[in-house]
Formats: C-alpha cells, structure tokens, sequence
C-alpha cells in the first residue's frame, strides 16, 4: 500500500513539474508580439519654453518687429523690440508718445498651459490696450521653420495673429516711415498752435478797432451782411444779409471757434449754393481785417466800411429802393427836412455845419442859431429842378433860404444811392453874400461825387431818412419827410 | 520487470508530450504586432465657422456645436437650428468677446480651465411643449460643468443691447452652473433662504419685490438653490455695482448672499463688477456707434 502510495506521490510530483512547463511555454511560447510604441512625449514646462524663448529674443542685436493693429485703431502700428538678458526691454514705435527709442523696461511671462508674453505697464502696449482696445500680454508661440514667433491677445477677445519677426530692413523703413510722420505731424502741430495763437492775437486786434464809420459788415466777392452782434465771451456772430437784393433780410446768430487759420462758424450759414462755414483771417487794418476766404463765397473784409452791407428796399415792393422812393414824383412839397437840433446831424457833420455857420455868421445878417436847417427838395412838379436849400432866420424876421441846385443822377438810384450834380444855379442870396464856395464845400462833403446812401429808420411809426456819405460815413444827416405817405413807407 | 511507476509512466508521458505539442501548436501560434499608428492632428480647417470653432477647441478646449442634433434637447421641446451665417459673428463677437475675455482679462488660464467641454447653439429659445406643465421658454441650460445650451443665436444683432445683454446675462447665468458644479455654491449660502424658495409653488406666482424679501435677486432664484446662485450672477454682471450695493441693503438676506457670491468669484480671481463694467463698456460703445 505504502509502494502504490509512494508511486502515486511520484506521478503526482512528475505532473506538476510537466503542468509547470505547460504554464511557462503557455506563457512565453504564447506571448503575442508586442506594438512598439513611441516615448510618451513629456509636455515641456512654461518656464523652459520661456528660456528658449528668451534665448530666441536676445539673440537678435537688431531686435525684432512686432506688426500690431488693436482692434479700435485704423492702423497697424510698427514695434521694434530689442529683448535683453534678465527680461530687460528696449522698444520704439510708430505710435505717438512712444515714437523714442526706450530702455529700461521689462516684459514676463504668464500662463500654466501655454506662455503668455506680457509687457510692462509703460509701454506703448498698455496705451494701446487703454486706447485703442488692445492688449499687453500675448500668447506665443514660436514657429521653428519661419524662425518667428505668433503672438495672440491672451484673453480670447478674438484669435488675431500677430507676426514676431526677426527686424529687417523693409520693417525697419517702415517703422522709419511711421516715426518721421509722427515727427512731422508734431511738427504741424506746433505750426497750427503758432498760427493759432496768431490768429487769436489777430482777432483781439480786430475787435479792439474803435471807428465812427457809419457801417460795420463782412463783406466778400459774394456774400455781405451787417454784423450787429459780435459776443466775444460767448463768442458768437449775429449777422443779417439777404440772400438776393431783392429777398427779404435774414437775421441769424453762429457761434465761432478758433482754427489755426481763422474762425469756423457753428452753424455755418449756407442758402443756394453758398456756404460761409470759415472765415481765413488775413491782415488786420485800420478799420477791419482782411477776410482771404469765407467758405465759397470769396475774399474780402470784416469790421467798418463807408458802404452798406445790401440794398434797403420797400417791404411793400422789394423792385423799390429807398433812394428811389425818395426820388419817385409824388407832387409838391417832396422833401427831405431837417430841424436844428444837433441829433439830426453825425458828429462830424456837426463839425463841418458849425464851420460853415461861422460863415454863414460873418457874411450874413441871419440868426443862425436859431435856424440853420438843411431841405433836400427832389421834383415838387414834373418840370422842377431838385436842389438844396439852406435855411436861415432873418434877422428882420422870417427865413432865409439858400438854394443849391443839383440833378439826380438816376442809373445809382437801383444801388440805393442818390448822387447829385451841381447844375451851376444858385440862389442870389447864395451868390451876393459870398458864402457860395463854403456853402459848396459843405455840400460836397454832405453830398460828395460818390453819392449817399440812403438809410431809412423808424422812429416810433414812422420813417426817417439817414442819407450817408458814401465817401466818408462819417458824414451823416437824419431828414424827415414832408409827404406823410413817405413816412409811412418801410424799408429794410 | 517495470515497476508499477514506469507502467505508469509510459502513458503519461505520452499523455504530457501530446499535450505540449498542442499548446505549441495551437497557443503558440503567434499574432502580429497591432501597428502604431501616430495621432494624426486635425487639419486646421479653411471654412471660417469650422475655423472658429477649432481655435475654440485648441485654445479653451471646449467644443461648440452648432449642428442641430435634437439630442441635445428634452423631447418635449422645440428649438430651430441656428442660421449658419450667424454662427461665425455670434463665436467671434459673443463668445469671445462678451463671455471669455471677461474672465480671461481678470485672470489668465481662467477659462481654460473652467470652459464647458460643450456649448451647443440653438438658433431659437428652446420652448417646452404648449399645455404641458412646464410650459415656458429657456433661455439656456447648463449640464452640470461639461455642456451648456445657448439659445437665440438666430437674433444675433449687435445693434440691439438688449438682445446683447440677453445673450450675456443668460451665458454667465450658465457659467454660474458650471462653478457651481466645479467648486460647489460657498459655504453657507443654501442655508441663507432656508424653507423660503418657491418649493411645490410655481416661482412666477412670486412678485420681485417678494423674491426680493425672500432673500432672493429674481423669483426665477427660488426654484432651486442652484438657480438662486445663477440668477445672483446674471443680476450682478447686468447691473452697475451702485445699484448693486443699493439693492442689497435692503435685507440681511441679500446682503449675505451678495458677500457670498461676490467672494465666490474674488476667491478664484474674479471681481464680478469689473466684468459687469466691462460687459457694460461694449454695450455702450455700441449704442455709441
């Protein structure tokens, strides 16, 4: 029993050693062939692939051009970049303020998942960033076969890419090219601020003039109007001109600001195909400045002038001046009267009246202080002949009349002027006391070869006549009407 | 004579070698190597849309779909496929700008790392069957961190703040989700209006002002706690931080939650109002234009 049991342990032990080897060539006999896989690729570090990217960056003594347009700027603006050991930077640009070569600044990276460049806070990035949309910090990524590097903004704002590259001499001329129109354009600048402030200096000279002619007007080739308003505080223009010499007057009020050339108007006055929205200051003279151009309408002046800004026609029929209103038939007593008093006459009319009344004293008997009046008769019948007469008080009683007698000449009458021509006659009182040269010298200056201008105005309801030299305005005298149906005309 | 062993013997070596001839020849019959076959990267795409969404993928790793799958919606709702040609303007101008670079200029990687893994487009809201109970019209949905639903892509105007501002307060209402499910509502929060959410009720019987007293910045809030952490998000990047402040001083309930929410995001480099100021900026440099 114990033989079988011993033999039985024998086979035992045989099988396991033969199950044993089974196992093993199962196992190394059956083992498939293997897939040769690569080396599982280790992801690089931020902070190594920043290295490389610093050793990149620094080796380039020129630097390198960074082309960068920010999403609300209309240009691309040229950046050369000198990077330098211990991520110190040097940069210029084509942006204005950082148009100079800088030093001393610094860039970093950022970034667990791909390195973000960021450049320091004084650099032009940040100004365009704060400006213009832009940005200072970049991905980036170096694209070994172009040896330059793509630069994205880093906060997804969008997936614009921008170009790193090696500077070169195209880049550099453009960066040249951006730089010196920033020189330029500064250097413009300083010249608008030079003419601006000569400009400026021009105006306060202009409205420092002080004149007693009789008008005030900007005037050009193709524009005229009266300036009634000049509000330098407020800086603004009330102007009044009539689109056409027979439309109605326009009163309308601009505000100027300064250019350096001259004035601009806010609004511009524009009618038909005429606009007057700047005013190129010229010259300033004695009595207005010289305008070299005022929107499309020409050249000419501004400040005070002998000559009105438009016609003055009848409101009732706007064919009719004023002057020919007055020269128009209308019976007798068709004249123009002044009284004595001395607010019929301008100052300077004044002047001239008292010299020729000191004639007038010498060679006459008359009172003339009591009465030294003007009458302008035009035709009191079809047949009359129109003249001025100087009226006196008798020293006996009554009135002295001096006559001058003139003819109109009518072509002006359209231009609102009435000019008088000496016929020769004269009264013999004017003859026989001697006064006749004063007294036509007087004429000639109240009623020079030029002729007046005849300027109506309302007092209370009715109208008067101003009649203005136009040879010096200077030279002015108020005349009322002896036809009431001539004072109840209006004119303007 | 043979022993017994040997007798026994003869057989089982014969037995063993006919053994092991079948296992070498049946087990060691040997396979080939399976070839390794490098990962070919996609081709980066040419079409613009396609373009778009692959730098979306390569830069945020997130995934915009905007091919109409309606397996991305409950079958109980109704939504319209978004118009291809709005999906390029709406990528580039809406998510980009109004829903990433918020984030990414406070915080560098912010998105990277907190994007869903999905966004889906519809070109409408998605609006649940008429009659049914839930009967009403979402405007987004967020599926735990890794999809979110944007909705209306098909009313892409940027001339229209108010769709504009629509579309962001709804794409961080959902971001809020995403947080939430990443980091968990802060502490505390849920316990803020304990027993005073909506419940078995439907949130819309609830006034504002009730919502309001309830601790809560819209009734919308009192659905869920989850909703309640959303809405405070789209209530704080769509209204000026004075407002704000304002609004929360009115309770002790608000208050607390606006500290809580607020700190939330600060804790993970984020001042909620610089993203509203932001937000608010291109909304008024639009109505500029």
């Amino acid at each position: 029993m114990k033989r079988i049991l011993d033999h039985f342990n024998k086979i035992s032990q045989w099988a396991t050693l033969v199950c044993l080897a089974l196992t093993i060539v199962g196992i190394w006999g059956c083992k498939d062939e293997t897939t040769d896989l690569p080396p599982r690729a280790e992801a690089e570090d931020i902070a190594e692939i920043a290295e490389t990217y610093d050793e990149i960056l620094t080796a380039e003594t020129e630097g390198w051009v960074l082309v960068y347009k920010p999403e609300a700027y209309n240009d691309s603006v040229y950046i050369q970049l000198w990077f330098q050991p211990d991520r110190a930077l040097e940069l210029i640009s084509g942006y204005r303020g950082f148009h100079t070569r800088q030093s001393g600044k610094s860039y970093h990276y950022e970034g667990a998942y791909q390195p973000i460049v960021v450049f320091d806070d004084t650099t032009v990035f940040t100004a365009l960033a704060d400006e213009h949309n832009g940005s200072k910090k970049f991905k980036i990524n170096y694209v070994e076969d172009r040896e330059e590097f793509e630069l994205t903004r880093s906060d997804g704002y969008n997936d614009i890419v921008f170009t790193l590259k090696k500077a070169d001499e195209e880049s550099l001329r453009q960066l040249d090219n951006q730089v010196q129109d920033i020189l330029d354009l500064i250097a413009w600048e300083e010249e608008q601020e030079r003419l601006s402030q000569e400009t400026m200096s021009k105006f306060r000279d202009f409205v420092a003039i002080e004149s007693d002619f009789y008008f005030y007007n900007l005037t050009t080739e193709n524009f005229s109007a009266a300036v009634n308003e000049l509000d330098t505080v407020n800086r603004s223009l009330e102007l009044t001109y009539k689109q056409t010499p027979l439309s109605p007057p326009s009163t309308t009020a601009v505000n100027y600001t300064f250019y350096p050339e001259g004035i601009i108007f806010n609004p511009p006055i524009e009618y038909g195909s005429l606009k007057v929205d700047t005013l190129k200051l010229g010259e300033v003279g004695d009595v207005s400045m010289e305008i070299l151009s005022a929107g499309n309408t020409g050249s000419g002046s501004i400040g005070y002038s002998h000559e009105a800004p438009y016609l003055y026609t009848n409101v009732a029929d706007r064919t009719q001046t004023a002057a020919a209103a007055l020269y128009t038939y209308i019976g007798s007593s068709n004249l123009l009267y002044t009284a004595n008093t001395d607010d019929y006459f301008s100052t300077e009319t004044l002047s001239l009246r008292s010299e020729l009344r000191e004639v007038f004293r010498d060679k006459t008997t008359d009172l003339v202080d009591e009465r030294f009046n003007l009458q302008l008769y035009f035709k009191s019948s079809p047949t009359s002949t129109p003249s001025l007469q100087l009226s006196s008080r008798k020293s006996e009683g009554g009135n002295s009349f001096y006559l001058l007698s003139h003819t109109v000449v009518e072509p002006v009458l359209e231009d609102n002027v009435l000019q008088f021509e000496l016929t020769g006659n004269a009264s013999s009182n004017v003859v026989n006391t001697g006064v006749r040269d004063d007294y036509e010298a007087f004429y000639r200056e109240i009623f020079p070869e030029e002729g007046v201008t005849v300027v109506p105005y309302r007092v209370g309801t009715t109208t008067r006549y101003r009649l203005v030299s136009k040879k010096d305005s200077r030279i002015w005298v108020n005349y009322v009407h002896q036809v009431a149906a001539q004072r109840s005309l209006v004119f303007d | 004579m043979k022993s017994p062993y040997n007798i026994l013997q003869s057989p089982c070596r014969l037995l063993v070698a006919s053994a092991v001839l079948f296992v070498l020849f049946t087990a060691c019959e040997k396979e080939d190597a399976i070839p390794y076959e490098p990962y070919e990267e996609a081709e980066v795409p040419t079409d613009p849309t396609e373009l778009a969404v692959y730098n979306i993928l390569q830069e945020y790793q997130s995934k915009i779909i905007y091919r109409y799958d309606r397996r991305y919606k409950s079958a109980d709702a109704f939504a319209a496929p978004p118009d291809h040609d709005m999906v390029l303007p709406y990528i580039n101008n809406v998510i980009r700008k109004l829903y990433i670079a918020p984030y990414e200029r406070q915080k560098t990687d912010f998105m990277r790392e907190h994007m869903p893994i999905e966004m889906v487009m519809f070109g409408t809201s998605l609006n649940y069957v008429e009659g049914d109970e839930r009967n009403f019209s979402a405007s987004g949905v967020a599926y735990g961190l890794s999809r979110i639903i944007i909705t209306g892509v098909n009313g892409y105007d940027l001339n229209n703040p108010s769709w504009l501002r629509g579309q962001y307060a709804t794409l961080h209402h959902e971001m809020a989700h995403v947080l939430d499910k990443i980091y968990g509502r802060p502490i505390g929060f849920d316990k803020v209006s304990t027993g005073l959410y909506a419940g078995g009720t439907a949130y819309n019987v609830f006034s504002q002002a009730e919502a309001r007293e309830r601790g809560f910045w819209r009734n919308y809030g009192m659905t869920n706690e989850s909703e309640d952490f959303a809405t405070w998000v789209d209530g704080l990047v769509t209204n000026p931080k004075e407002e704000v402040l304002e609004i929360v001083s009115a309770n002790d309930l608000l208050n607390q939650k606006y500290q809580m929410v607020y700190n939330f995001y600060l804790d993970r480099g984020i001042d909620i109002h610089e993203l509203q100021v932001y937000l608010q900026q291109i909304l008024d440099d639009l109505e500029e234009e």
